[in-house]
């Protein structure tokens, strides 16, 4: 059983555009899964579904094998913590604690379960000491954490996140990146996510989606895809690794294992030391 | 402030409203606000300055006590024009004014709270938490429209735009732009965040998290002296004018 899996999903918005066709997706727990795409190509709106904001317009959405339904949204809701884009669209209070504490509430988590897992979660994410804090008096970054630590709090066994790493600076997102791994490292928890990043994907995910036109046009390891597709024909960018890796394997140079930093050094060297 | 001392001080201005708006005579208010400021400088150590926040709310209330002399009583004591003052109109327009000023001076000391601690305490006082969510949001989201308000007139100054040097009504439309993408960003943004809001299981029964505190017999005691020191200063006055 996959702890989240959508079987031939098909949406259609209110005015008639079609979002998503005969989408199948999977992800399995502790897993992180990226999905990327241009824009438009149905991304956020798969998203969506995960956590019953969207239903399909035909197909069906499982989480841990139990079918997204309005009746039983409560307990999909708990199970999957969203994150929205835009943190100030998430952070609807007055302070970071306040936030934070929200959702174990609506979930009807008992008052000292709920400081609990306040203080657990922002320690989790590196903002303790900020319980406190307006969030307008927050950077962005500390706000897309605070955003998450508000998701943790209400022990979710999946964190679906729409673009976690837009608006941050590369400390900021490898910050993020090591907060999250760390989560599938020690609670097992499942990642599913968006990003426009390609470079994080090969040392991130571990499976890859790739969307375009509200259909996923191919999955697989990020290696599997990377190397093989083309993305620049959909409207994407090759992680720049990739792109040498696929030149010298054209070239008909010998890569032993294409999907290292060390070993692009290696081919790098063995051909310095051939010319030399 | 301290975990408890919020509550302690919303329940000294509560009590301290009270009192004022049941102050019988001028001299009374006065014997009140003299109360309160010296047991907010000795007891709370609030800094003198937050009484200057007065001024910006004196206006709503002072006006109403303002024009009770033009419209009350029936006793002349002044004409001219179209502009006559009555001698109880007068006397209540007096009594009114002084004790909103009184209630004012207790409600400028909330300004040392927090947002969140004054929310803090009046969950803790029972006010519905339906209330009090619908406060934390506007709070939370003001501050957000302050500083999407100064983006955008930031980006307008980019752009050469100065509110002090153009023509009224090319003013009036500029910054009838600026409301305009304002409210809608402001639709906008409430969209979103209800979708949020829901997707963290948001329903009917929603409220915010507060942290619990209550008062000790010790600290009771302490307000029931600070308040009972207000009230006599409210009598005091009426045996001694």
């Amino acid at each position: 059983m996959h702890i989240l899996e959508a079987k031939n999903v098909h949406y259609v918005y209110e005015g008639g555009v079609q979002a998503l066709k005969d989408v199948n997706f999977r992800a399995d727990r502790g897993e992180v899964v990226a999905l990327i795409g241009p824009n438009g190509a149905g991304k956020t709106t798969l998203l969506k579904h995960f956590n019953g904001l969207l239903f399909p317009s035909s197909g069906k959405v499982y989480v841990r094998g139990v079918e997204v339904r309005k009746e039983n949204l409560r307990d999909i809701r708990r199970e999957v913590g969203f994150l929205f884009q835009n943190p100030d669209d998430q952070i609807i209070a007055p302070t970071v604690e306040q936030d934070v504490a929200f959702g174990p509430l609506n979930f009807g988590m008992e008052e000292e379960m709920v400081a609990h897992n306040v203080k657990d979660s922002l320690e989790l994410v590196g903002m303790r000491g900020y319980e406190d804090r307006p969030p307008h008096t927050l950077s962005y970054g500390q706000k897309k954490r605070v955003a998450i630590a508000g998701l943790l709090a209400c022990n979710p066994s999946i964190l679906v996140l729409d673009e976690p790493f837009s608006g941050l600076d590369p400390s900021g997102k490898r910050e993020l990146m090591n907060i999250l791994l760390r989560l599938r490292d020690d609670m097992s928890l499942t990642v599913v996510y968006t990003t426009h990043d390609v470079n994080s994907i090969p040392e991130f995910a571990d499976r890859l989606y790739v969307m375009y036109g509200g259909e996923v046009v191919v999955n697989g390891t990020p290696e599997e895809v990377l190397m093989d597709r083309n993305l620049e024909d959909i409207g994407l960018e090759t992680p720049i690794m990739f792109r040498i890796f696929r030149e010298l394997v054209n070239r008909g140079i010998d890569v032993r294992n294409p999907f290292t930093l060390k070993s692009l050094l290696d081919t790098i060297e063995g051909l310095a030391n051939e010319k030399k | 402030m301290r975990k408890n001392e919020p509550l302690f001080l919303m329940i000294y201005v509560i009590a301290g409203v009270a009192v004022s708006a049941s102050a019988v005579t001028y001299w009374s208010a006065a014997g009140i606000i003299l109360a309160n400021l010296i047991i907010s400088s000795i007891f709370f150590q609030i800094d003198a300055r937050v009484f200057r926040k007065i001024v910006y709310i004196v206006p709503f209330g002072g006006l109403i006590a303002f024009l009770q002399p033009f419209i009350r009583g029936e006793n002349v004591i002044f004409s001219y024009w179209i502009f006559t003052i009555r001698a109880e109109g007068l006397e209540f327009g007096l009594l009114l004014f002084s004790r909103l000023l009184s209630a004012f001076t207790f409600i400028s000391l909330i300004a040392v709270l927090k947002e969140h601690e004054i929310l803090g305490a009046l969950r803790q006082l029972r006010i519905p938490k339906e209330f009090i969510f619908l406060l934390s949001l506007t709070v939370r989201y003001l501050m957000e429209f302050r500083l999407a308000l100064r983006r955008m007139r930031e980006c307008m100054a980019s752009r050469g735009f100065e509110l002090s040097s153009i023509p009224y009504g090319r003013k009036l439309r500029i910054i009838s732009y600026l409301m305009g993408s304002l409210i809608i960003n402001a639709i906008v943004q409430a969209d979103r965040s209800y979708e949020a809001m829901i997707s963290r299981g948001f329903s009917a029964d929603s409220g915010l998290f507060v942290r619990r505190s209550s008062l000790n017999l010790y600290q009771f005691l302490k307000l029931f002296i600070l308040i009972s020191l207000v009230v006599i200063s409210a009598i005091v006055p009426l045996y001694v004018m």
